[in-house]
């Protein structure tokens, strides 16, 4: 029974066999021949179309990066000497123990200042002799301790910028200030124990240090108590503070002392990788972009000794799979000051 | 147990061929339209180049002609390459009118003008942009024009603004 099913089935699959119309090997050949140049074509085209996505991937990151960059100098050189009135009319006012001409930080008497480098010089490191250095005490503000900026880090022959002047974030008085004592805000604003900022009503610009804040009835108070530290407040100039003691015009305002530096230095991540670095008023600096090798700083002058603008020329770099070197990419961009 | 057709065959020429040359017309389609969204990628990122740097200039433009009104009647320039000063106001201080044409000049060079511009060397701005610049006395108003070209195709970016 087995066997005669085996035979009827081997005789079945003979009859299918010879009755069907397959392709003849020249057929099949050419099919193949076809079929591997479509193949070999579709793989260039698509390797080609990968090798394009990866190169825009990598001029857009570059692209990115240094327009994530171009628009942090904007902003920053946009607000330098910013002294919240759109003028630079109002006179400096130190309630401070300290010259302000010697911490960068404050240093509101100079909107921004351009420490250029010597590229022949091997070895480079800014004189940044004015940042403060440490002082002693036990004071965690980064003002009275060290400026955090590593000039062994710091990329040789690349420029570093600093701009000064009032955020943005204007909080209105809300009763007349008294010469010694607090200040009396409906919003803070982000403005902390230590923080620096300034009272204006457009002739003066007081500056002073936040001792402590203290609410009450919708109101804040912000403590100016004078300090023993090299800049806090001056017990003296506090009490000859009367400039705003009477409200003339409009304001007085309060304002945060806001200064940042910008530079190049060692990544976070590789001592080969350079990034920019931001440091902001007190903070400690931080590692804003990964991949900017180079900063070159040039500020446009007029007879007068006015600036007019600053040039910004940044290099940024980026590595790939596809690439041994990485690859570099040069961006220059021209910032006009708006308050000077 | 197996019953094959038996008018089953297998695929002519013919029909081999029609079928290779539908899925090459699918993939050819399918890397134009990958090509052509890079493209498109590519013309976008003109256009913000453009457009960053034609802000940068009505801004310089704005802040010179606030503290140096006089310069309004020089204040616009045309197309082509940038003219050079000979004076680098980034080193020294410039008098007004030379600031005003080194100004123009480091701007223009920022486009593309690497061969005649020292102080932009080692830039390659692909393509590179020309512009054109005009300020109307009367009005105060700032008229500027880009232009570059991709893929032989001329594109154009037109930027106001108005003096204080």
């Amino acid at each position: 029974m087995a066997g005669e099913g085996a035979k009827s089935a081997v005789g079945a699959w003979r009859s299918v066999a010879v009755r069907q119309d397959g392709v003849t090997l020249v057929e099949l050949l050419v099919s193949l021949t076809l079929s591997s140049l479509t193949l070999i074509t579709a793989m260039e085209l698509l390797g080609g179309g990968m090798r394009l996505n990866a190169d825009t991937h990598v001029h857009s990151s570059l692209y990115d990066k240094a327009q994530h960059a171009m628009l942090l100098f904007g902003n920053a050189v946009k607000r330098a000497g910013f002294k919240g009135c759109g003028g630079d009319s109002a006179e400096l006012v130190s309630l401070l123990r300290a010259d302000l001409q010697s911490i960068p930080e404050l240093n509101l008497y100079q909107p921004y200042a351009i420490y250029e480098s010597n590229r022949d010089a091997p070895g480079w490191a800014p004189e940044l002799s004015e940042l403060p250095m440490r002082v002693g005490g036990k004071s965690i503000n980064a003002i009275d301790g060290r400026h955090g900026i590593r000039r062994d880090r710091l990329q040789q022959g690349s420029d570093l910028l600093v701009v000064r002047g009032l955020g943005f974030d204007i909080m209105e008085i809300t009763r007349p200030v008294a010469p010694e004592g607090a200040v009396h805000v409906v919003d803070r604003r982000g403005i902390r124990r230590g923080d620096y900022a300034a009272i204006t009503d457009c002739r003066y610009l007081e500056l002073h240090r936040v001792t402590g804040y203290g609410a009450s009835g919708g109101v804040v108070r912000l403590r100016r108590a004078h300090g023993l530290g090299r800049a806090d407040n001056h017990p003296v100039r506090l009490r000859e503070s009367l400039a705003f003691s009477s409200f003339e015009g409009l304001g007085p305002w309060l304002a945060p002392v806001e200064s940042e530096f910008f530079y190049v230095a060692a990544s976070h991540a590789s001592a080969e990788l350079p990034a920019l670095w931001r440091k902001q008023t007190q903070r400690r600096p931080v590692e804003v972009i990964e991949g900017i090798s180079d900063l070159d700083l040039a500020e446009l002058l007029d007879d007068d000794g006015h600036p007019l603008g600053v040039r910004v020329s940044l290099t940024a770099l980026t590595r790939s799979s596809s690439r041994q070197a990485p690859l570099e990419r040069r961006f220059i961009r021209h910032f006009a000051f708006k308050n000077l | 147990m197996y019953s094959a057709s038996p008018e089953e065959s297998g695929l002519t020429l013919i029909e081999v061929l029609v079928a290779l040359l539908i899925l090459s017309l699918g993939a050819t389609s399918l890397m134009m339209a990958s090509a052509k969204s890079s493209g498109i990628a590519g013309e976008s990122f003109y256009y913000s180049t453009a457009l960053a740097a034609g802000s940068d200039l009505i801004e310089l433009q704005r802040t010179l002609l606030r503290r140096h009104p006089e310069l309004i009647g020089d204040a616009g320039f045309s197309k082509g390459p940038p003219v050079l000063s000979g004076q680098d106001c980034t080193v020294q201080p410039c008098e007004a009118t030379r600031l005003q044409i080194f100004v123009q000049s480091s701007w223009k060079c920022s486009l593309g003008y690497a061969e005649s511009c020292p102080q932009v060397a080692g830039l390659r701005r692909l393509p590179r942009f020309d512009a054109a610049c005009s300020v109307e006395p009367t009005s105060r108003e700032i008229r500027l024009q880009l232009e570059w070209q991709v893929r032989g195709r001329s594109r154009q970016l037109a930027l106001g603004g108005r003096l204080p």
